[in-house]
């Protein structure tokens, strides 16, 4: 017993959040983790009382080396254990968002996860499936600040034997020219400074609007895929897609469908069923608003 | 044993199911990290399934451990997918492969093969045939990422078995063997151990279940790293549990034979100590020879029992980094006589200092 809680006593070093469906404990001595956690996750923390079961604990520290002061670096630590390379300490708080991911799909397959952003209003769940570079984090990050909540804008989780989403809502990773362009229309925004020279080039987080951290809790029940785009100059482009086309789509973009075997496949199944499907083209937000905005009238709010 | 803390926490409930009802939150969150740290959380979960006691265990918990055990199901069905490609494969060149450890306890069924994960897919076969092996395995999508002469050299000449074999579409990983152990030091005699193999109608063999034990128990401890010791532990420990009573003089008999008697009487012993599992008192009498003396055996204790654990910061005891140090050096000198090993361990430091400097 003795042991569990040593990482906490230094005290003020570790944060514990919850996200709804599970806890994560970050411990780091590291300034820049330090100065930007509270920023971006004290909506999530929890102070008391601690809970006694933690899913993921994980230290951000420099290494015990010589880096640690020579052009410093920083590991990812999963509970002592590091899966990755060392990073330049610059990186850490990057760092800290990327290998919470790992984590999330590498070790924990109670939910079928899919590359994807996700986001609620009034009932209309959309689930934006799509690879790096289609401008999926721009496009939630984006709804968000218009008032959609945000369940995710990495990685969707369902829940295979309800097929309902599970929100995670946890800060928007953006990246290079859309970090100017979401602070220039969207004042408003809460962004950490830039992260430059990452493995994606310049990175900066966005914090999770109010509606998005407070409702952290609530699952939602899909109603639409649509695979986004960004195509530069483009007007707003959207088509029905064929359902076998979303399933392959959605399948595609899965991070764990192999492991959870035909419970995996009766899922996404089940989504592309009960979803309309789309495929859409966009490069202006107020186009893209206007479409969403239009999903949701009639709808009832649930 | 009932209100276990600290570093007995997942080994309690290896050793014993039942206990998972009284265990707390807290004594939950443990477990789960000290099982995943030795690679034993599908283990663990299937334990409680066939106990029935997968309700007892808190929610947060059992969704870590559903988590491990698809991706040890996942594992199974892939394991007996490439056995399968495989045994055709060496079919068409006469080779029956026999499979080793965690595939073999998976191909066969066996309870030690639940729950199990595994890195690479051990096989053996005769020395006769390695080469031709190799030769066909490599025209099929198989190859070896061990490019450094020196690299294949070292494995070539003093281990026993060839650089590691990766599929290139499925990055299985497959290390071919034709001996149980690197051949400098003891004679293990192969072919005693291959005449017993059982060969199925697929032409897969696997070794009988008294020479699973032997062998694993081998394998454990004469090898110098026990990053897996607590796992290999627990595969013999429900191997072991299969045996009935009169089984037990034969599998003595069989090390005897074998002469390798001194890896399995660690392995009973600290199967016993760690986990529980129902040796006899009575299976070692004063007459057997290869059963290490007093002083040995304190020494071993010493340092088995710090070793043979989850390696995480929860479990380990005070002398754990010297008993991990000691008993490296231990599989080294086992494995190599000081005339080998002295002039391999120049080349591996001239070659690190020379790789540092790039």
């Amino acid at each position: 017993m003795s042991n569990q809680y040593l990482l906490d006593a230094n005290g003020d070093n570790t944060w514990q959040f919850e996200f709804g469906s599970f806890t994560v404990a970050l411990t780091s001595s590291v300034d820049n983790v330090k100065k930007w956690t509270p920023f971006l996750y004290q909506q999530f923390h929890k102070a008391e009382p601690r809970p006694a079961f933690v899913d993921f604990r994980i230290q951000i520290e420099r290494p015990e080396s010589l880096r640690r002061w020579v052009r410093p670096q920083v590991n990812f630590y999963l509970d002592g254990f590091a899966p990755f390379k060392p990073l330049p300490a610059q990186q850490a708080v990057p760092l800290f968002e990327w290998g919470l991911n790992w984590c999330i799909a590498n070790q924990y397959h109670r939910y079928l996860h899919f590359h994807a952003a996700g986001v609620e209003k009034n009932g209309i769940m959309v689930i934006l499936p799509a690879p790096p570079g289609s401008g999926k984090s721009t496009l939630s990050a984006a709804l968000m600040q218009h008032g959609w909540r945000l369940f995710s804008d990495e990685i969707l989780m369902v829940e295979p034997t309800t097929a309902r989403a599970i929100p995670i809502g946890r800060p928007v990773n953006l990246k290079n020219e859309s970090i100017d362009l979401l602070q220039k229309t969207f004042p408003q925004a809460e962004l950490t400074e830039k992260f430059y020279d990452t493995a994606k080039g310049v990175v900066a987080l966005m914090k999770p609007t109010a509606a998005t951290a407070s409702r952290v809790s609530e699952t939602a029940m899909p109603t639409h895929i649509i695979t986004p785009r960004y195509v530069p100059g483009r007007t707003l482009n959207v088509r029905a897609c064929r359902k076998p086309a979303a399933l392959m789509a959605l399948i595609g973009n899965s991070f764990n469908y192999h492991i959870l075997g035909k419970s995996g496949f009766d899922t996404a199944c089940r989504l592309v069923d009960q979803c309309d499907c789309f495929t859409l083209e966009y490069s202006r937000f107020e186009e893209v608003f206007e479409f969403f905005d239009g999903l949701c009238e009639g709808s009832q709010g649930v | 044993m009932v209100c276990a803390k600290g570093h007995r926490v997942f080994e309690t409930l290896l050793s014993n199911p039942f206990l998972a009802k009284d265990y707390s939150d807290e004594q939950w969150d443990q477990a789960v990290r000290l099982g995943r740290s030795a690679n034993l959380l599908a283990r663990l979960y299937q334990l409680l399934a066939d106990s029935d006691l997968l309700k007892v265990v808190p929610q947060k918990a059992h969704h870590h451990l559903v988590s491990a055990s698809l991706q040890a199901q996942k594992q199974r069905m892939q394991v007996q997918w490439e056995v399968k490609l495989l045994a055709k494969e060496l079919l068409s060149i006469g080779v029956r492969p026999i499979l080793l450890k965690g595939g073999a306890y998976i191909y066969a069924n066996k309870s030690a093969g639940q729950g199990r994960t595994l890195a690479d897919i051990d096989v053996l076969v005769r020395k006769c045939d390695l080469s031709k092996v190799e030769r066909h395995l490599k025209t099929v999508g198989w190859y070896s990422d061990k490019v450094d002469d020196y690299d294949q050299y070292y494995y070539r000449e003093w281990t026993h078995e060839i650089p590691p074999l990766i599929h290139y579409k499925r990055q299985t990983v497959l290390d071919i063997h034709h001996n149980i152990f690197p051949v400098l030091r003891f004679r293990i005699d192969i072919e005693r151990l291959m005449d017993k193999v059982y060969f199925d109608a697929d032409g897969v063999g696997t070794l009988q279940l008294y020479d699973m034990i032997i062998h694993s128990a081998t394998h454990l401890f004469f090898e110098g790293e026990f990053e897996s010791g607590l796992r290999d532990l627990s595969d013999m420990d429900l191997l072991v549990r299969e045996l009935k009573v009169e089984d037990w003089l034969k599998l003595k008999h069989r090390a005897q034979e074998l002469r390798l008697v001194r890896p399995l009487f660690y392995a009973l012993r600290y199967c016993r100590h760690c986990l529980s599992s129902p040796v006899p008192d009575d299976i070692w009498t004063a007459r057997d020879t290869g059963t290490p003396n007093a002083l040995q055996l304190y020494v071993a204790d010493l340092l088995f029992t710090r070793v043979l654990i989850p390696h995480h910061a929860l479990a380990k005891k005070p002398g754990y980094r010297l008993a991990k140090f000691l008993l490296y050096w231990r599989g080294h000198v086992l494995k190599m006589p000081l005339s080998v090993l002295v002039p391999h361990l120049l080349r591996k430091l001239t070659r690190s200092i020379a790789v540092t400097k790039d």
